[in-house]
């Protein structure tokens, strides 16, 4: 694993943060996510002994989170919520017009790597559904037409 | 010390003990899958739900410590409704694999759910499927379906070996167990994941398909792999059809005082060594440069009238005894007493080390009874100093006879060919093997296995167990006590020693520290010598 | 307004949102931020947790647990650290309150967090923020540094000789971290798995240590008790359901948002008085769900019900997150429940049998009927399934998913039997516009 310099001091800052090293595993591999697009393989054993915890713990914690990728995920990563609120508000033909537009199933990523779409759960935003969070950014509100305009602008 | 009642019985408790502890120490029975004494409470199986008065639901036994004056009921309406629901769930999804499965007849979720369990399925549509017949180790093979995920075998690795090795990866229903990429279930003890896996999920290599349990007879002994004395249980499979009379596994057999739950990989799989080499079958004699076949009485009349004239010729000293230390305390005491009316001391057991201790239960000492030679025979007939004044005094030709007893592999080593030419008489008495000594042994006897012998052997910590013959000894071999009282008859002995227990008696008479220590006392988990007791707890 | 309107109610938690640069420094310290800081530090941490407990104030995260009984839980002798932990897991289906206070009034949620780690001796608090609230995260964590350039986080508090960290970590990705111990174990840095209890988390929590986790919107409001008294805040409200309350209403609704009002205002006026009625005038309601997807389902005779704790509970709800989604005509409860279902099969963690296996059944359940392939035993079916969860489990996510399904079985039996007599996918609403 080769991280900038900077990078690594960032993670020796995060670690310094907390009574025991194991607790940095989340933010950790948030910034090894960040670098990356995804978690790699090795990133497991190098997490591992950073933090002095087991491999097979690390494994465990990218397996449970929703969060990790362990491949790399579109350069828009669409995630569409489909709990509750946003279902009655029309979730599904978000969902529909989304695997319409660019050609995929949830689950599925775009040949030119462009875009990714998963469905999630309640992201807190259920005044301003239907929406969807796209890498780290919410777009609330959605309407079809909305949704291909936001599309159409990152096919750009 | 609080007092509760249980369906109906009051019981004192200990502070601090929880409900299953206490209806084990009472033999009440109450379900468990992921309860195990020997690892920390998980409660995540929930089929030990009781019911608790005043409680407003069931709660488990394993995580509910005991309260003054609580009321528990295992098996009324509201315990076993809730138990139902449980059984129902682990096996809405287990893969009816029972025909074709090795844990079939001693698997935790039959015995659950032919008590527990609704007896139908409700499920309408297909399974959950996982990934099975998985090579996860050298000794384990891992089937994620059969898997309740009751996650003992992970904290076994975490909490006993501290290898992680296993994990249980993913979420909700699709959350399953498994080995790291890259690494594998290869720690020392990993065969013990097999015994605490309540269902067949993982399952020993060396057993599979081997044997219907139903088939195997349990006999309680000790393993000999090394002086820490795991107490084990010998499966011998009684299918006369198929394998009778074959040892098909070592268990391992709780003993909070030596082993606990454990036992390692290097003994679970040890009985491997009583088949991978043909035996010795009937004792034999040289006669005109070829090894003839003897009858026990001419054998044992022949090695005495030779050891004896060895002595004579020679005087004091001539005679040298080379013995196994996984010689039992009788054998020791009984060859000692042979040597002695010989007019020698010259008796040494060679040492068996092998790498170092490794914390948990396998000692660096690979022989299991080198404590019971040195309280029997003294420090310098373990510590190497008597075998090397016996490979002095071969050099010297000092010594006359030698008798070799399941040691005929030193002939490869401190006792070459070379130093035995000279002999008068070479009695090599041994298991299997044809070594180079054999080819000059003037008396090859047969010798009975640990597994075909009554007897008892002493631990590192000093406590004294009985081992047992799990099986018949093959052709004419017989146990070392045997052999010497045999031979023992032609030196004058009147003692009568019909079984290793007199032997032991008298062992406990002549030996100040075995005092009061017989097979009463040793029972199925062992005595400690009177000395030794402050020792046994730092294993 | 329909008639028996409640009183306007001046917001209090959510005064600053609407205003601009509400998330500074300087907008929260005009508005006499951080006071109430400074009043908690010149009195014993005791004293702290006594006005608190006058108050009334009930947990906001879902468990309504009175919040200064909890805080008194600690050991009076500290002979370990002691944690506070902010639960900012919000991610309870129908909930967003916690996500306005973060992003618009960060330093209020600080001051909270503060006053609650001094109230139980604590020297470091952490904030466990859901990982996909990032937009909160950054301002929350711009405004730690504002708070502790200015001496309110750190060392020697105001001068008070009292040293408090403040942790801000991002969790991942997992509804199950948002109950107290599988979030106490994923700090940890392992899987979010709930543990059991006893030990309580004020005995053995973090590290093994006495820990107290409360809500967002809970710890929001003990600045306001420390400044205007435990007795203003009893009064809002009635007895045991007592302070000022955020409402999630979504749904079929004019205007989705966050509204507060005292605790207690009718469902009704909720959605016809702030919520603007229903979003479709021809679609009249037929259901709400009022405190989020774990509370059990009321029909429309039912709405007439003060949103509070106690009320609910008698209603055979509960108050929860007060996460109020409005369904109207055009919704089948067969779906609902499946969305729901399929939420909580998502979300269990895996490590208890019954919610392990159960969850994922019930939604294969429901899933078949939606799907027109049920069978009226079904029904009975699910209801067992449901009961046989309910009660058996490690955590309470299995509670919630099985608790509030015979509401929809016995409230809504049509729409259910809608589907499996005509053997359609097809939703009642559907077929019955569709005619």
């Amino acid at each position: 694993m080769n991280f900038a310099a900077n990078v690594l001091e960032e993670i020796d800052r995060i670690v310094a943060r907390y009574p025991r090293a194991t607790s940095a595993v989340l933010p950790v591999l948030h910034v090894v996510q960040r670098e990356h697009g995804f978690v790699p393989p090795e990133a497991k054993a190098w997490v591992a002994a950073r933090l002095d915890m087991p491999p097979a713990k690390v494994e465990e914690v990218l397996s449970f989170y929703t969060m990790f990728h362990r491949a790399p995920v579109g350069r828009k990563h669409l995630q569409v919520c489909r709990s509750l609120s946003c279902n009655l508000r029309g979730e599904e033909e978000i969902t529909a017009t989304i695997c319409r537009k660019i050609g995929i199933d949830p689950g599925g990523k775009t040949a030119d790597g462009k875009f990714s779409l998963v469905q999630v759960e309640c992201l807190g935003s259920c005044g301003t559904a239907p929406m969807m969070q796209v890498n780290d950014d919410y777009h609330e509100s959605l309407t079809p037409r909305r949704v291909e305009e936001l599309l159409e602008e990152w096919s750009r | 010390m609080p007092k509760l009642t249980i369906d109906g019985k009051e019981y004192e408790a200990q502070d601090g003990q929880t409900i299953i502890e206490v209806c084990d120490q009472h033999h009440l029975n109450v379900p468990r899958f992921c309860y195990h004494p020997g690892l920390t409470v998980a409660g995540n199986c929930r089929i030990c739900l009781v019911d608790v008065e005043k409680a407003p639901k069931p709660q488990i036994a394993c995580g509910t410590p005991v309260a003054e004056g609580m009321v528990v009921h295992t098996d009324n309406d509201r315990a076993r409704w809730a138990r139902q629901g449980v059984m129902e769930f682990l096996l809405l999804n287990h893969p009816l694999d029972c025909p074709i499965c090795d844990k079939a007849g001693e698997c935790m979720l039959q015995w659950f759910s032919v008590e527990h369990g609704p007896g139908r399925s409700r499920l309408v549509g297909d399974k959950e499927h996982y990934a099975k017949k998985l090579d996860i180790g050298e000794h384990i093979v891992l089937d994620q379906e059969r898997c309740i995920l009751c996650s003992r075998c992970v904290r076994f690795t975490d909490e006993i070996t501290r290898t992680h090795e296993l994990a249980i990866t993913e979420r909700g229903v699709r959350a399953e167990l498994n080995v790291v990429e890259g690494r594998r279930l290869d720690n020392a003890y990993s065969g013990c994941v097999t015994d605490i896996c309540p269902v067949g999920a993982l399952t020993l290599k060396e057993f599979r398909f081997k044997s219907r349990v139903w088939f195997l007879k349990d006999t309680a002994s000790i393993c000999p792999g090394c002086s820490r004395g795991c107490n084990v249980n010998v499966s011998v499979n009684t299918n006369m059809n198929v394998h009778g009379g074959r040892i098909e596994r070592l268990l391992p057999r709780t003993n909070t005082a030596v082993n606990d739950y454990w036992m390692c990989d290097m003994g679970r799989l040890i009985f491997r060594d009583l088949y991978d080499k043909p035996r010795l079958r009937v004792p034999q004699g040289r006669d005109g440069g070829e090894l003839k076949p003897l009858t026990w009485d001419d054998a044992a009349r022949a090695v005495w009238v030779r050891l004896r004239e060895a002595a004579d010729k020679g005087g004091p000293g001539s005679v040298a005894f080379v013995v196994s230390a996984r010689a039992t305390n009788e054998e020791i005491f009984l060859l000692r007493r042979l040597l002695g009316d010989l007019g020698s001391e010259r008796l040494a057991f060679p040492a068996h080390v092998e790498g170092v201790d490794d914390g948990l239960l396998l000692n660096a000492d690979r022989t299991p009874n080198r404590r019971g030679a040195l309280e029997i025979c003294g420090a310098a007939a373990v510590d190497g100093r008597g075998l090397e004044a016996i490979r002095q005094g071969l050099e010297e030709r000092k010594i006359r006879a030698l008798l070799v007893a399941g040691e005929s592999a030193l002939a490869d080593g401190i006792l070459a060919p070379a130093l035995l030419q000279h002999l008068d008489t070479l009695v090599v008495l041994e298991r299997s093997g044809a070594t180079a000594m054999l080819e000059r042994a003037h008396l090859v006897l047969p010798l009975a296995a640990w597994a075909e012998v009554e007897g008892t052997w002493t631990n590192c910590n000093g406590r004294v167990q009985r081992v047992r013959p799990a099986v018949r000894a093959v052709g004419e071999a017989r146990p070392l006590w045997e052999v010497a009282v045999r031979i023992g008859k032609h030196a004058g002995w009147t003692e009568r020693y019909p079984s290793p227990a007199e032997v032991l008696d008298a062992v406990a008479e002549a030996i100040p520290a075995f005092a009061g220590i017989d097979y009463a006392a040793i029972g199925l988990l062992g005595a400690d010598l009177p000395g030794a007791a402050a020792a046994a707890g730092a294993r | 307004m329909s008639a028996g309107a409640p009183p306007p109610f001046r917001p209090v938690l959510t005064a600053r949102c609407g205003k601009p640069d509400s998330h500074r420094l300087g907008t929260y310290l005009a508005d006499g931020g951080y006071q109430a800081l400074s009043q908690a530090l010149a009195l014993q941490p005791a004293a702290v947790v006594d006005k608190v407990k006058a108050s009334g104030l009930r947990g906001r995260g879902g468990a309504g647990f009175p919040t200064g009984l909890k805080w008194s839980f600690m050991p009076k002798e500290k002979t370990k650290p002691h944690y506070l932990i902010n639960n900012a897991d919000e991610s309870e289906p129908g909930t967003f309150k916690d996500r306005l206070l973060m992003e618009k009034d960060p330093h209020l949620v600080i001051e909270g967090t503060l006053i609650g780690a001094y109230a139980i001796r604590a020297n470091h608090a952490f904030i466990y923020i859901r990982g996909e609230y990032y937009h909160a995260y950054t301002v929350l964590l711009a405004a730690l540094e504002e708070a502790r350039a200015k001496g309110y986080v750190g060392k020697n508090i105001l001068g008070s000789g009292w040293d408090c960290e403040v942790i801000l970590h991002r969790g991942a990705g997992a509804y199950i971290c948002g109950e107290e111990t599988a979030l106490m174990t994923s700090l940890e840095g392992g899987k979010g798995f709930p543990r059991l209890k006893p030990p309580f988390p004020a005995a053995a929590g973090l590290y093994a240590c006495p820990t107290t986790i409360n809500n967002v919107e809970t710890l929001a409001n003990v600045p306001f008790i420390m400044t205007r008294g435990p007795e203003w805040f009893a009064a809002i409200g009635r007895e045991k359901n007592s302070g000022p309350k955020l409402y999630c209403l979504s749904g079929h609704v004019k205007r989705p948002g966050v509204y507060e009002t005292a605790m207690g205002i009718s469902l009704r006026d909720l959605i016809d008085v702030h919520g603007g009625g229903m979003l479709h005038p021809d679609r009249p309601l037929k259901a709400v769900i009022p405190g989020g997807a774990s509370v059990g389902v009321l029909d429309a005779s039912e709405i007439d019900v003060p949103m509070d704790f106690d009320a609910l509970r008698a209603k055979g709800s509960m108050l929860g997150s007060a996460a109020t989604m409005v369904l109207d005509s055009s919704a089948c409860m067969v779906k609902a429940l499946l969305v729901n279902c399929r939420f909580f099969a998502h979300e269990s963690c895996g490590q208890c049998t019954p919610c392990r296996v159960g969850c994922d059944w019930m939604e294969k359940i429901v899933h078949r009927i939606e799907g027109g392939e049920g069978r009226l035993e079904d029904l009975e079916l699910l209801n067992d399934v449901a009961s046989r969860i309910n009660g058996q489990t490690i955590c309470p996510l299995g509670d919630a998913a099985a608790g509030p399904v015979p509401s929809y079985l016995t409230k809504f039996r049509a729409d259910f039997v809608h589907h499996i007599d005509n053997h359609t996918a097809v939703c009642l609403p559907k077929a019955t516009a569709s005619r």
